[in-house]
């Protein structure tokens, strides 16, 4: 189906964390493919399973927490078998990632050049001196003034976009096939987000990188993506284009994402939020887990779990009332009238 | 800084002024006559009463305060009531004992306690990590007269590797069982702390990133959490090595070591004023000095604090 062969596969990756409370089902057979170039953005409430899933591709999850099933495919290679040693050479240099907060993500006890040089002494073989100069260079491609002078600085010495930015100078630094970005904008102030936005969107598209960006703001995917992917109690919901999933949502739970979108436009009034909670994740499921807040749902909704159905051209949705494509109706032939 | 240092510098003597005040205080408010005590049981009032005269201790007390702030401010101790010699002088001539049972105490407490802190942190619950615990909660609960007087069964009347006690030739050889002592007690909790602290370090974000960085194992240790534990230690070590300066009295007397503390036990039995009071402004000195030092060094080890 797809033409070029995609940088990333995920196939029915599910990642439980034991607990004393019972085991925590944080993503469920969750299933999608990157390709090359292309940016993805995944979007779901906290707790979702978004920020787990991306640590499973990266081999980042910390015990207890790991993935009980499915593969990882990293341009055909299975990342969840990968010896740790090869998951050290592949990490930092085929893919990259970006996190939330800049304050934290960066270490405080170590000067900002080192912070980037060291992955290319890593990855590239670079000495002291050529890594530094390297570094001196992914600086000032990401913006950042005085470039020379910020290598010897200290994270504490720079403004939170400023270290976003040397963040993304690091993820950017070895040119990855495929770079993760979690709520890379969420701690920043409004300036600041769009500007670290605008950066990562025109590197990214100088080195055709694939990005899966993870956010709980529809309005940074929109902004930033093509497709998404929208997650709820550690399952993929609704799969499709960004203008597609914004203008036609399919499951209810998009449509409640999109409600709570402030506009600018249209009545002032309150803001409508989601009412409910979040499942239990450490339950089986029984029926639908947004059925108990979904304002349409109905008795199937709550026994029977709605598979995730391709129903449009790349278009899935995990909910009954999304109406899949009759089987007896090639799409191809439709489409070539 | 030297704004910093010096408003430092002020504090310390306000302490040890306290100190010393305190010290006075409490040293007067003991019940027993020193000078009863050196003339012996059968003295006669009237010889009780010329000691009194001979160390001032017939004066009103803010007098006898008053003269002792004067003479200390002159760099004068007193003279010992026991051994009739001058205190500063006494002091000193014990302290190279005391600092070098501190000096490898403090050795054997980061030999001992950093591996096992660190090893116990890298692989938390693991069989290793429980016989981490089981060490630190023995090295914390032995006293240390205990563990010395076990040490020395064992390790000096059992098998003879060690000295009995004292001081002899080479001086190292009837060290180590008092360092070991000082030591083993100190690891217990040198290696929880660490243990701790490595822990929320290997859980910082910044590690996350350092692993996402592709960086190996001995690298993410040694450039990223080894420097960021080298504070916690520094705090530790300069604790340590003021307190311990101050005399290792129980080490000192159990091994017989002649140094500050057992001089001062010695003062404390026969109600020696002037040498305990200069026993522990010696000793107040001594940790006060420690902390600044400790401060100092954080703007040399963390870089938060060098500039701002």
């Amino acid at each position: 189906m797809c033409a070029i062969e995609p940088v990333l596969q995920v196939q029915g990756v599910s990642i439980e964390i034991p607990t004393r409370h019972g085991t925590v089902h944080a993503a469920r057979d969750v299933d999608f493919a990157l390709g090359r170039g292309e940016r993805l953005g995944i979007v779901g409430e906290s707790g979702s399973g978004k920020t787990i899933t991306a640590l499973g591709i990266m081999r980042l999850l910390l015990p207890p927490a790991h993935v009980t099933s499915g593969r990882i495919l990293f341009e055909g290679r299975d990342v969840t078998t990968m010896h740790p040693k090869d998951v050290n050479r592949w990490r930092g240099n085929e893919v990259g990632m970006i996190f939330q907060d800049p304050l934290t993500s960066l270490n405080p006890f170590l000067r900002i050049g080192i912070q980037v040089a060291e992955v290319l002494e890593i990855h590239r073989g670079l000495s002291r001196a050529q890594a530094m100069a390297e570094a001196e260079q992914l600086l000032r491609r990401v913006q950042i003034s005085d470039a020379r002078r910020r290598l010897s600085e200290y994270p504490h010495q720079l403004s939170g976009g400023m270290r976003q930015r040397v963040v993304i100078a690091i993820a950017m630094a070895t040119r990855p096939k495929m770079i993760i970005a979690d709520e890379p904008t969420t701690a920043l102030d409004v300036t600041a987000q769009a500007n670290v936005l605008d950066l990562l969107r025109d590197l990214t598209e100088a080195e055709r990188t694939s990005v899966v960006l993870i956010t709980h703001d529809l309005s940074v995917i929109a902004d930033f993506c093509e497709r998404v992917l929208v997650m709820y109690a550690g399952r993929i919901v609704e799969e499709g284009s960004v203008d597609e999933v914004i203008s036609e949502p399919r499951h209810p739970y998009t449509q409640a994402l999109l409600n709570s979108i402030p506009r600018l436009q249209g009545a002032v009034g309150r803001l409508p939020s989601i009412p409910g909670a979040p499942p239990d994740l450490t339950r089986e499921l029984q029926g639908c887990p947004f059925a108990p807040r979904c304002p349409v749902a109905y008795d199937r909704c709550r026994t029977e779990v709605p598979e995730l159905l391709e129903i449009g051209p790349g278009r899935r949705a995990a909910c009954h009332l999304a109406q899949p494509i009759p089987s007896n109706i090639t799409l191809e032939g439709d489409l070539a009238e | 800084m030297w704004k910093y240092l010096g408003k430092r510098l002020g504090w310390t003597v306000v302490v040890i002024w306290g100190v010393m005040t305190l010290t006075f205080l409490i040293a007067y408010a003991v019940p027993g006559d020193p000078a009863r005590l050196i003339a012996g049981p059968g003295a006669s009032a009237a010889t009780v009463a010329s000691i009194h005269r001979q160390l001032g201790l017939d004066q009103p007390i803010w007098t006898q305060y008053l003269e002792y702030c004067w003479r200390l401010l002159q760099g004068n101790f007193g003279i010992s009531f026991l051994r009739k010699v001058p205190v500063l002088p006494a002091i000193l001539q014990r302290a190279p004992v005391t600092a070098m049972v501190a000096v490898g105490g403090v050795i054997f407490e980061l030999l001992i306690g950093i591996p096992i802190g660190v090893l116990a942190a890298l692989r938390p619950g693991s069989v290793w990590d429980r016989v981490a615990t089981i060490f630190a909660l023995l090295g914390l609960s032995a006293p240390s007269f205990w563990l010395g007087l076990f040490l020395l069964y064992y390790l000096a009347f059992v098998n003879s590797w060690f000295p009995l006690g004292g001081v002899g030739s080479p001086l190292i050889y009837y060290l180590v069982l008092p360092c070991l002592t000082v030591g083993l007690n100190g690891a217990a909790w040198y290696s929880r702390m660490l243990r701790s602290t490595m822990l929320d370090i290997l859980q910082a974000p910044y590690m996350q990133m350092a692993r996402a960085k592709g960086v190996p194992g001995w690298l993410l240790l040694r450039r990223h959490v080894l420097p960021n534990v080298i504070i916690p230690i520094i705090t530790m070590v300069g604790m340590d090595f003021g307190y311990f300066l101050g005399g290792v009295l129980i080490i000192e007397v159990v091994f017989g070591l002649p140094g500050i503390g057992q001089q001062a036990w010695q003062a404390i039995q026969v109600l020696d004023i002037p040498m305990i009071m200069g026993t522990v402004i010696f000793a107040a000195m001594a940790i006060v000095v420690m902390n600044v030092l400790v401060d100092i060094s954080y703007v040399l080890f963390d870089p938060r604090v060098r500039v701002g």
